[in-house]
C-alpha cells in the first residue's frame, strides 16, 4: 500500500515538473510573424521591395495576360503570381540569380504551399542586362502552379476565397506578404 | 456479472506478459526516435517544433515506418492470442461455468480492444508529451525543411496548421481505435489457427497484404496501413476512413457474436 502511494506520488511529481517544462519551452520560444501588405515597401537584405499586384489565373487567363504559353499536359491547375518592384540598395550591382535567391521561399495558404516555379518565371520575366545595377529598380513576376490534386473538391471550387501569402523569409521570424487576389480574378 | 467479467478480463489483459512486451517495444521505438532526432538536430534544436519531432509526423528517421509496420503486432500482442490460449488450455470452460458464452465473448472483446488501444496509443502519447517538453508547440511553417507535407486534400489539414497538438491527439485516438479493431481479428480467427503466434500474426498479415493491395494515391485510399499513419502519404477521404472503420468493426463484431451464439464450450 505504502509502495503504491510512493509510486503515485513520484508519477504525479514527474508529470507536474514536465508540465512546467512544457510551459517554459513554449513561453521561451515565441515566434512573431511579420505580415506585409500589398503596395507596402519594405527593406530586405539591401533590397527595397514592393508587391504591386497579385493574381490567381486559370491557364487561358494566364496565357492571355502574360503572353506566354503554359504546358499543362493532363494536370489541372491554376497559377498564382505576384509582381514585385525591386530596388537595389546594396551599393553594388547584383546578378539576377542573386536577386532571385534573395526573393524568398514561395506561396502558401492555410492548407497549401508551393515553392516559386522558376520555369514559369522564366517565361514571363525579360531582363535587358545581366545585373540589377546599384540604385536600379525592376519589376519582376514570381509565379507557381496551384495543383488541383492538392485540394479537396469542395475547396478547389472556392480556391479564390483562400488567403494567399508570399513567404519572403522564415528565420528567425517569418516574413510574409499578404496577397490581394480576390478582386483581381 | 457482466461487469465482473469485463473487469476480470481487462485485469488479465493489462497484467499479461504480452501487454508488457508490446509496451516495451512501442515505448522503445518512440524513445529511440526522439533520441536520434535530438542527436541529429542538436545544433539547431531551437528552431525545431513538435510536429517535426513527434514520431507520427517525423519522416526524417525510420522509426515512423517501423512503428506503423509493427502496428498490428503491437495491437494483437497484449491480449489478442488469449482466446486461443483459453481454448487450448480449457480455461474457457472454467470461466463459462459462471458466465454465459455471450458474456465471455463480450468481456473478451472489450479487453482485447482496450489493451490494443492502450498498447498502441500510450507510446505515441508518451512520445508527444516528451516532444512537447523539448521543442515548442508552434504551428508548422509550410515551406520549412522537415514539414510533414500535409495539404488541403489530407485529413485534418486545417487542424494540423492551426492546432498541431490536436492533430497528434486525433491520430493517436484514430490509431488506438484501428488497433483495437485489428486485435479483435485475432479472436475471430482463433479456432482456425494452430498456435497463439498465428492468431497474433493474422492481423499483421491482413494489415500488410491489404495495405499493399489497397494502397491508394492522391484520389483516395482504402489501405488501413496508410490511414493510420499521420504522415498521410496517400490521400484518405473522411468517408473512406469511416467506411473502413465501420466495416472492419462490423465484420469482427458479427464473427464474435456468431461465436457467442453457439451452445457451449463443453
Amino acid at each position: 500500500m505504502r509502495k503504491g502511494k510512493i509510486k503515485l506520488f513520484l508519477i504525479v511529481w514527474i508529470l507536474l515538473l514536465w508540465t512546467i517544462r512544457i510551459i517554459n519551452v513554449n513561453q521561451r520560444a515565441v515566434v512573431e510573424s511579420v505580415e506585409i501588405s500589398m503596395r507596402e515597401t519594405f527593406g530586405y537584405n539591401g533590397l527595397s521591395i514592393t508587391a504591386l499586384e497579385a493574381h490567381l489565373y486559370s491557364i487561358p487567363e494566364f496565357e492571355s495576360a502574360m503572353d506566354a504559353e503554359v504546358e499543362a499536359g493532363d494536370d489541372e491547375f491554376e497559377i498564382v503570381c505576384v509582381k514585385f518592384r525591386i530596388k537595389n540598395e546594396t551599393g553594388k550591382a547584383l546578378g539576377w540569380d542573386k536577386v532571385m535567391d534573395e526573393m524568398g521561399y514561395g506561396f502558401e495558404t492555410l492548407t497549401w504551399y508551393s515553392a516559386i516555379d522558376p520555369f514559369l518565371g522564366a517565361k514571363i520575366n525579360f531582363f535587358s542586362s545581366e545585373n540589377l545595377e546599384s540604385g536600379g529598380e525592376a519589376e519582376v513576376w514570381f509565379a507557381t502552379q496551384v495543383m488541383k490534386e492538392c485540394f479537396h473538391e469542395k475547396n478547389w471550387k472556392k480556391l479564390d476565397e483562400n488567403e494567399f501569402y508570399y513567404v519572403m523569409d522564415l528565420y528567425p521570424n517569418p516574413v510574409k506578404v499578404k496577397l490581394e487576389i480576390r478582386e483581381e480574378t | 456479472m457482466m461487469r465482473n467479467a469485463v473487469l476480470f478480463e481487462c485485469k488479465r489483459g493489462f497484467r499479461s506478459r504480452g501487454f508488457r512486451v508490446s509496451c516495451l517495444i512501442g515505448f522503445s521505438i518512440c524513445i529511440l526516435d526522439l533520441f536520434f532526432f535530438c542527436k541529429v538536430f542538436w545544433q539547431d534544436l531551437d528552431s525545431k517544433i513538435v510536429s517535426q519531432a513527434w514520431i507520427g509526423t517525423d519522416f526524417q528517421l525510420a522509426f515512423n515506418n517501423l512503428y506503423y509496420v509493427l502496428f498490428p503486432i503491437l495491437a494483437a500482442l497484449p491480449f489478442g492470442g488469449s482466446y486461443y490460449q483459453d481454448l487450448k488450455t480449457g480455461y474457457v470452460k472454467n470461466l463459462c461455468i459462471k458466465i454465459s458464452r455471450k458474456e465471455y465473448f463480450a468481456a473478451k472483446s472489450i479487453a482485447v480492444f482496450l489493451t490494443a488501444f492502450a498498447a498502441v496509443a500510450m507510446p505515441l502519447l508518451f512520445n508527444l508529451i516528451l516532444c512537447m517538453g523539448i521543442v515548442p508547440l508552434h504551428t508548422p511553417e509550410k515551406l520549412t525543411f522537415l514539414n510533414a507535407g500535409i495539404l488541403d486534400r489530407n485529413l485534418f489539414a486545417e487542424i494540423f496548421y492551426t492546432v498541431p497538438a490536436l492533430y497528434c491527439v486525433l491520430f493517436i485516438l484514430l490509431d488506438g481505435v484501428f488497433a483495437g479493431i485489428l486485435a479483435l481479428y485475432s479472436v475471430c480467427i482463433a479456432e482456425r489457427v494452430e498456435s497463439a503466434f498465428s492468431a497474433i500474426a493474422a492481423p499483421f498479415a491482413v494489415y500488410i497484404l491489404s495495405g499493399v493491395a489497397l494502397m491508394g494515391d492522391q484520389e483516395g485510399n482504402w489501405s488501413v496501413m496508410e490511414m493510420v499513419n499521420p504522415l498521410q502519404f496517400c490521400t484518405t477521404r473522411a468517408e473512406q476512413l469511416l467506411i473502413c472503420m465501420a466495416s472492419g468493426s462490423a465484420i469482427a463484431a458479427i464473427v464474435i457474436i456468431l461465436k457467442g451464439r453457439k451452445k457451449d464450450f463443453l
